[in-house]
């Protein structure tokens, strides 16, 4: 008997005892009735056998336009510390004030990033500079949405690109955590079509009962396949699409508690995380990587870039934000252990900055920026791209960084990277991705594919 | 199964289903009822059955044009509840003067104080006051003009903003929300104007060339240095938004060097906290940026310092005055009132409106509630409700006492919208889009059964309002399920509502005053957290 078999054999047990036994659930005052429901259903479910080790992409949303040129430092320009007296990191580290890591002899890391130099060493990591999108807007929120739903200027796709990407695989892949977000509400790349657990913040214990009393109200009339959903009428349709969200909800959510409940093979290394929020949504992921739950596509926002001021080289909120990220990353990375080799983190953000300081210790909105990518696929120890001359009359519109790797390329070949997936003509409107240009960023998009 | 049960269970059935009547004609018109329960559910904060019977009273025209003209000021139950907080009501400098006496630790107790009490007035203007459209066009307005109050002293003007900026113009002139929100230092500080100032002077340009030209040889380093000594100090974050939220709309009709032109023009619009007299707002002069400056193609007035609060006033006006500016104001509240994807012909309405009337707030909300597609089938119950929409929605419907109005706030902040805390100045999204992720309805469930129970902190339903129900179990059901999902019941929730009642009445358990009590309790969660409930 398969694992889906097996599943649906006892969901549908359970909804006919539920069905006929509401009434009396539901006569139980809350907390006693609750730890009822719970005591009724607490037999373990079936399906949580490992299922074959799948892959794993895990998105990290720098929100806000973070600095490119303070995450992975020119340390070696001159006009980079010409043009930021006040915030630049500096090329040495001295008694006073620690320097950049440095990866090669023009770039290295914001010396706040030190835990994530042993993948570097390891050849998992890789920066990637000059990274943005062809659109030149300065918006966050477009830049945002052209970035997520991966179609510059296309102010109608509503699909996010990893969205698209479970939509198009959907039929390879069933499983209810095929993806998540690891917070409140999904982040634009995962809305769409395809439903998505965004992971609220409840206690299992608390919070099962829950699930079971709504499982009934939320149940799929069927009207919007046979009715259609332009004919439906604003009410009906309304509440259909919310009923579709209930059922995802219910289903997936329990799904998720019973994965992470499981202790993984091997134990999971909790300490190695900080108990900062960011660590401890990444630590969750980890967790359902390694229990093989069948997670294809995490993601998780991380906000505070747009450093308009206060932004500093080490001693401000770059420092800071970068501190938290990178230690998050590393011990996520750790944890990971053999699993890190079918796992890829992609960090990005929506554009970069201003090449020289304004005059708050910080920097406006620009064009041109950088990527991380650590994972067991990448072809780590080397930098991608270059963020070229620093002289004003090489930047764009005389003060931005040019964009010179189009996002979608990145993303293009990270799919077929971690998936084997080659994204079909019209994935990325009016954007096909050329093998023949793939800079070889991940082990096999190193050689141009046939055809 | 006797006989017995079986002709309560028809009658139960029956009962519930004439009230909620769940198939219809998606191309009828809506009935006079649903029309009422339509113009509530987007003009309020969430129709009570007061409510409902309020509009039939004086007819429903009558009672928009009611709610068009009502002076909040009136509103006496209102300015009882929200009394006790010394932070609101204030005028700017005594708020300063609240955070400016003692150490440290007394002015971030203020700030910790007055952004509380803003958040929890905000919920609570929501939930009380008479002039309800009035209070649904705040929070349009409040999202429009972002701003955060986790940003530095933005905790301690804020309630001075909403008071003094936003809400005297909800039913008044754009341009003159507008103008208050661009000189306010809640704004000013937000979105970094204060911080902005002009390159150094020309003189200091030269000697920058000079000193670079004698060290390098180079004409054209010199120049570099230039231009970069020129870019410090502008911060172009007030002016973006400006165009690209307040007024314009993203990338509709602006450019990078517009957005530029206009940083510079406000250059010196700036904050002054120890000023005795005043509002906060303080131009300085010596930061002003003096150069000529080219907006949209046109000069602004050639720039002598003490032109510098002239040059921002005048992008204002050009600002107001553009057709996008119309547009982009109609379309947004459009959406806001009718559907997420708004109907053509409202907007147009709505902008001409605009245009006519020079941004004359109440009568562009009044063409927009006044047209004929406001009504469409099309738009009914077809919204899904924010978080904070659905929170104050749920406490009207079941006339809930506040006992403490943190824990409305939190409430809401757990759904995911913290009120005066998005930090993105877009505000929070009205759209379903933005809100309906699976997950989030796990949170809304465990808000709906809190509240109906009585567990959710700070929050009671009256038992007195349970006592009033009918004591029948099934008209029990009937007339919750009427008064909480007016638009009427689909079928999914109706059988669970009927199965409930019928369950407790079978086994004996709704005969008692406590049974039917917790019967009661049960079915108001069920239906606060019923996919019906979410949308308006």
């Amino acid at each position: 008997m398969n694992h889906k078999h097996n599943n649906t054999s006892h969901d549908s047990q359970r909804r006919d005892f539920l069905a006929a036994s509401a009434g009396l659930l539901l006569a139980t005052p809350l907390l006693s009735g609750l730890s009822g429901v719970r005591t009724l259903f607490a037999e373990p479910r079936a399906g949580l056998r490992p299922i074959a080790e799948t892959p794993s992409l895990v998105v990290v949303y720098l929100r806000g336009g973070a600095d490119p040129l303070n995450i992975i430092v020119p340390y070696a320009d001159k006009t980079y510390y010409a043009v930021r007296p006040e915030i630049s990191v500096q090329a040495e580290t001295t008694a006073e004030e620690a320097g950049a890591i440095p990866l090669d002899n023009k770039v290295g890391l914001h010396p706040a990033m030190a835990a994530l130099k042993p993948f570097w060493d390891k050849k998992q990591l890789a920066p990637i500079l000059g990274t943005g999108s062809p659109h030149p807007t300065r918006s966050h929120f477009d830049a945002q949405d052209f970035m997520e739903y991966g179609a510059p200027g296309d102010r109608l796709m509503k699909n996010g690109w990893l969205n698209r990407f479970l939509r198009e695989t959907s039929a390879q892949n069933n499983n209810p955590l095929r993806a998540l977000a690891m917070q409140g509400l999904l982040p634009r790349s995962l809305r769409g079509k395809q439903p998505v657990l965004a992971v609220p913040q409840l206690k299992r214990n608390d919070s099962e009962g829950l699930l079971d009393l709504f499982d009934d109200v939320y149940r799929n009339s069927g009207a919007m396949e046979t009715e259609g959903a332009m004919n439906m009428g604003g009410e009906s349709r309304g509440r259909e699409e919310a009923v579709e969200v209930g059922r995802h909800t219910i289903e997936t959510l329990r799904h998720f508690w019973d994965v992470i409940d499981k202790e993984p093979e091997g134990g999971q290394q909790d300490a190695l995380y900080g108990r900062g929020g960011f660590a401890q949504r990444l630590r969750m992921i980890a967790r359902v990587i390694k229990n093989n739950a069948g997670l294809q596509v995490a993601a998780l926002d991380y906000g505070g870039w747009d450093m308009h001021q206060g932004e500093g080289a080490v001693d401000g909120s770059m420092q800071r934000n970068l501190k938290e990220l990178c230690d998050a990353i590393g011990a996520f990375a750790t944890d990971l252990g053999p699993a890190l080799a079918r796992t890829n983190v992609l960090v990005m953000t929506e554009f970069g900055r201003t090449v020289a300081e304004n005059g708050n210790r910080g920097t406006d909105h620009g064009r041109g920026s950088c990527m991380l990518l650590l994972g067991g696929g990448v072809e780590g120890g080397r930098v991608f791209g270059d963020y070229g001359s620093l002289e004003s009359r090489n930047l764009e519109d005389g003060r931005d960084l040019r964009v010179s790797i189009d996002f979608r390329q990145v993303f293009a070949e990270l799919l077929k990277g971690t998936f084997g997936f080659d994204a079909p003509k019209d994935f990325f409107p009016l954007y096909t991705p050329n093998p023949k240009n793939w800079m070889g960023l991940m082990h096999n998009t190193v050689k141009p594919a046939k055809k | 199964m006797s006989a017995k049960i079986l002709l309560v269970f028809g009658f139960c059935v029956g009962a519930l289903l004439a009230q909620n009547k769940v198939v219809r004609d998606a191309s009828a018109p809506l009935s006079e009822d649903e029309n009422i329960v339509h113009a509530l559910s987007r003009l309020t904060w969430g129709a009570r059955p007061q409510d409902i019977a309020a509009v039939k009273a004086v007819g429903l025209s009558a009672w928009i044009e009611q709610q068009l003209s009502a002076d909040p000021a009136t509103d006496t139950e209102l300015s009882e509840n929200i009394s006790r907080f010394k932070t609101l009501g204030r005028t700017f400098n005594e708020i300063n003067q609240l955070a400016a006496d003692g150490d440290q630790g007394q002015r971030d107790r203020m700030r910790q104080r007055a952004s509380s009490e803003l958040k929890q007035a905000t919920v609570l203007r929501a939930l009380h006051a008479q002039a309800q459209l009035h209070e649904v066009l705040a929070d349009f307005w409040r999202n429009h003009f972002n701003v955060d109050v986790s940003k530095e002293s933005v905790a301690l003007t804020a309630t001075h903003y909403e008071e003094r900026a936003l809400r005297p113009h909800i039913f008044g002139k754009f341009a003159d929300m507008l103008t208050a929100t661009a000189h306010h230092p809640a704004m000013l500080v937000y979105l970094d104007n204060a911080l902005s100032r002009r390159p150094p002077p020309r003189s200091d340009l030269r000697m920058i060339e000079r000193r670079v030209r004698r060290q390098t040889g180079s004409a054209e380093a010199a120049r570099e240095q230039v231009e970069i000594a020129r870019q410090s100090g502008l911060n172009e974050n007030y002016a973006r938004e400006l165009m690209e939220l307040h007024t314009l709309g993203v990338d509709n009709g602006y450019t990078q060097k517009d957005v530029t032109e206009v940083a510079r023009a406000f250059t010196g619009w700036s904050v002054d906290f120890s000023a005795k007299e005043g509002t906060g707002f303080s131009y300085k002069e010596d930061m002003h940026d003096t150069e000529p400056k080219v907006v949209f193609g046109k000069g602004l007035q050639e720039g002598r310092r003490e032109d510098g609060i002239n040059e921002g006033e005048a992008v204002l006006k050009r600002l107001c005055a553009h057709e996008n500016t119309a547009e982009f104001i109609a379309k947004k509240l459009t959406r806001w009132l009718v559907n997420d994807t708004p109907p053509a012909a409202v907007i147009s309405a709505a902008k001409e409106t605009f245009r006519t009337t020079k941004g004359d707030l109440r009568a562009v909300v009044k063409t927009i509630i006044t047209h004929a597609d406001f009504n469409s089938r099309e738009h009914f119950m077809a919204k899904f409700k924010t978080p904070f929409e659905f929170v104050v929605s749920a406490l009207r419907v079941t006339d809930a006492t506040v006992v403490d109005a943190n824990a409305v706030v939190e409430a809401v902040d757990n759904l995911g919208l913290r009120i005066y805390g998005m930090e993105d100045p877009t505000g929070w999204a009205e759209t379903a889009e933005a809100w309906r992720d699976p997950g989030v309805m796990a949170l809304r469930w465990r808000f709906a059964l809190a509240l109906s129970r009585g567990t959710l902190r700070g929050v009671v339903i009256p038992p007195a309002w349970f006592s009033a129900l009918p004591a029948d179990p099934l008209e029990l059901g009937a007339v919750l399920a009427a008064r909480v999902v007016p638009q009427g019941l689909g079928p999914a929730t109706a059988s669970v509502v009927e199965r409930l009642v019928f369950q407790r009445v079978s086994t004996g358990k709704a005969s008692d005053a406590a049974g039917r009590d917790a019967l009661a309790k049960d079915l108001v969660g069920v239906l606060l957290g019923s996919p019906e409930f979410q949308q308006q």
